[in-house]
């Protein structure tokens, strides 16, 4: 299993657009994406279910990876989140 | 909205019958008359049937059959709108496609139709309305606002199960006025223009996309007119009123002679304006005055060319932010500035940097709303708060000064200290260009928007750091006035010419000539022919830059007017005592001098009208 932590930085949160290219990426892994958002859990490869998850500028959110491209999966999401996606900071 | 019956409308049956008016929002100007086709966009009736478990596979292939031949439809759209338009619709697309193949969403349907033996329909159905429910919780406007794409997508996703054609605009054989709730870029981009005689929607503003749209193809368009999908049939006949905002559904014969009149007469009073369009505006005694255009997007440069303007007055750059996902990124300013510079030949263009309240960005605190936003982080306040957000649009319009003329202007100018502040940021980012080479024009002309009260009296002062000022009338009123544009109970208040607005003028315009900077007007006071005397009387004057549709009908005017004329006028005002007191004058002048405009007026100024009580919907998806 691994996670990741993030502090959303994005002025508009976790909208459309990084919401996209992280349910994008995650459906290129067999492992399964879980994003947590305080009490909330959603499934990362939908994003429909990332949208509800309402997480704003500031919302610490946590991603569990699980399954057998679980390294490899977390090393590409970190990379998303550091880099073009808005300007999250994985940790 | 007040739906008026006017006739003898039938009030028993629900469909209508005779002459029966609704009121929207003008979005784009002129009469059209003509057939409703209503273009469904909305939910699909589904029912429900059980399934025998034999047939369970063969329905969780009909599902994933229709979103394949959605995918299919979504795609060749996407492949004709990158041909035709800009990235900036394709990202709706692309948003789209991906919620079609949304893993939880089809996850969901295919389960419901195991686990509870029921048609493909009808599971699409419950798990779309599972997503709704949970959508609706969100206080996140913007994300609350995605309910609409997601019934977009599964509503075309059932339309193709229940083997309904989807129709399309592309479909169209006969020209109709076009009835729906909304119209969608789909629809737009797949649209035959020639086709489409007008347009009436339930929702939208004149920022909305389908009013944007209306008026740059010059479509008459009447919007926000709550439940015209309801009353209309397909095959009525149906007018469009786009001067008025109204629209009449089943006109009697009177109605529809006096409106066939009404149309002749719009378009003849263009055709008349539009032949002086390449004529300058220039008094019968020889005064020049230059008149401009005020744009809100990079297409409506076209539109203004063809009404004459001689440049852009002022391209509000808000729109670049609106409707989307997040900010607009360096690239998307400079490509939209570049084609505003390319197509203005001969002259220049004004961009203004970003003029939106910091209500519209902090949205991640509820609690944060500000009470008065009028007087709050906004304008230049807030550009020079979000340095991030300024110096982006900054490196745009700087590199695309290097393929046309343009010129920059802050808004909300109430001290020296944030024109030099905005214009030591301009030179940092003049030098990181320069050291890596990107051209750009140095020279660029930077100018403050005298649209403070505080700024009109310290004209001299601010004229030490900027190249020009330009007049912004509808803030100047506001903050003059100590009135809120959007509060509707003083709306009364708004008074171009109220004394002390007049008189501010006078001061600013007076100064500006001292000094010898070059001032210039923009806001909608520019675009009436009302106060097209005193404007040019008053003193020496740049440019006036208005609305593009306003400029053929004030050039007429000045054409027939004498600059001696306005000048008498401008003084004369500045001594009456109240705002009643200058109307009646100024009507009373109007028609000595120039008797024909009078019966021009009631085109012109409705549509000024229904922009003022627009202004509220000028807000940033975000």
């Amino acid at each position: 299993m691994e996670t990741i932590a993030v502090v959303i930085k994005d002025e508009f949160g976790l909208h459309a657009k990084p919401a996209f290219r992280l349910a994008q990426l995650a459906n290129n892994f067999k492992s399964e994406l879980i994003i947590e958002n305080n009490e909330r859990r959603v499934n990362g490869k939908s994003v429909l279910e990332i949208l509800t998850l309402s997480a704003n500028k500031g919302s610490e959110i946590k991603l569990v990876i699980r399954g057998e491209d679980e390294k490899d999966a977390a090393d590409r999401l970190k990379k998303l989140l550091n880099g073009s996606l808005g300007e999250g900071n994985g940790k | 909205m007040a739906v008026l019956v006017k006739g003898m409308a039938n009030n028993k049956n629900k469909a209508v019958t005779k002459d029966y008016t609704m009121r929207g929002i003008a979005a784009s100007p002129g009469i059209a008359i003509g057939r409703v086709y209503i273009l469904d966009r909305t939910k699909p009736c589904i029912l429900r049937h059980a399934i025998a478990d034999s047939h369970i596979e063969n329905e969780i292939q009909r599902f994933n059959h229709a979103l394949e031949k959605s995918k299919a439809q979504l795609m060749e759209i996407r492949e004709k709108a990158k041909k035709d338009i800009g990235s900036n619709h394709l990202y709706i697309l692309d948003a789209h496609i991906m919620m079609l193949k949304d893993a939880t969403l089809v996850e969901n349907t295919i389960n419901f139709i195991r686990g509870q033996r029921v048609n493909a329909e009808w599971a699409l159905k419950e798990s779309l309305e599972g997503f709704l429910k949970k959508f609706e919780d969100i206080s996140d406007e913007y994300i609350s606002g995605r309910k609409k794409d997601i019934e977009q997508v599964v509503y075309r996703i059932l339309r193709n199960m229940i083997g309904h054609h989807l129709e399309s605009l592309a479909d169209l054989e006969e020209p109709v006025i076009i009835v729906a709730h909304d119209l969608t870029p789909a629809d737009t981009i797949q649209m035959k223009r020639e086709k489409v005689l007008g347009f009436a929607t339930d929702a939208g503003g004149k920022t909305s996309h389908t009013g944007i749209m209306a008026s740059a193809f010059e479509i008459p368009a009447v919007v926000g007119l709550k439940n015209i999908t309801e009353k209309a049939k397909n095959g009525d006949s149906v007018i469009v009123d786009g001067i008025d905002g109204s629209v009449i559904l089943a006109p009697d014969a009177d109605t529809f002679q006096s409106f066939l009149k009404k149309q002749q007469r719009f378009k003849y009073y263009e055709k008349e304006l539009l032949k002086s369009k390449d004529l300058p505006a220039i008094t019968k005694d020889g005064h020049r005055v230059k008149l401009m255009s005020n744009i809100e997007y990079s297409d409506e440069v076209d539109l203004a060319i063809r009404y004459g303007a001689e440049g852009v007055g002022l391209y509000r750059t808000e729109y670049l932010y609106m409707n989307k996902d997040g900010l607009p990124t360096e690239e998307e300013h400079f490509l939209d500035y570049k084609k505003v510079a390319m197509r203005v030949k001969n002259s220049y263009s004004i961009i203004r940097t970003l003029d939106l309240g910091g209500d519209k960005f902090i949205s991640e605190s509820k609690t944060d709303k500000e009470n008065n936003p009028a007087l709050g982080l906004r304008g230049i306040r807030l550009c020079l708060n979000r340095i991030d957000i300024f110096k982006t649009q900054l490196r745009g319009i700087l590199r695309a000064s290097h393929y046309g003329r343009l010129k920059l202007m802050y808004p909300m100018i109430s001290s020296v200290d944030e024109l030099r502040d905005a214009n030591q940021m301009l030179e940092d980012i003049k030098g990181e260009l320069k050291s890596k080479g990107i051209p750009f024009d140095s020279e660029i002309e930077v100018g403050a928007m005298i649209e403070t009260p505080s700024a009109s009296v310290i004209t001299d002062l601010l004229s030490e750091e900027v190249d020009f000022f330009s007049i912004g009338t509808n803030d100047l009123i506001q903050y003059t006035l100590a009135m809120d544009r959007i509060n509707e109970h003083v709306a009364y208040l708004y008074q171009p010419l109220h004394p002390a607005v007049l008189r501010m003028l006078k001061n600013i315009i007076s100064s500006a000539e001292k000094i010898g900077i070059p001032v210039s007007i923009c806001g909608m006071m520019g675009g009436d022919n009302i106060h097209t005397l005193i404007l040019l009387g008053m003193g020496r004057i740049e440019s006036i830059s208005m609305d593009p549709h306003s400029i053929p009908k004030v050039k007429k005017f000045i054409r027939q007017i004498k600059y001696g004329d306005a000048v008498r006028v401008a003084h004369e005002v500045l001594k009456l005592k109240s705002t009643d007191d200058v109307k009646k004058y100024l009507s009373e002048e109007i028609s000595r001098i120039y008797p024909e405009n009078m019966e021009e007026y009631d085109f012109s100024n409705k549509s000024m009208l229904s922009r003022k009580e627009d202004t509220s919907e000028l807000q940033i998806a975000g």
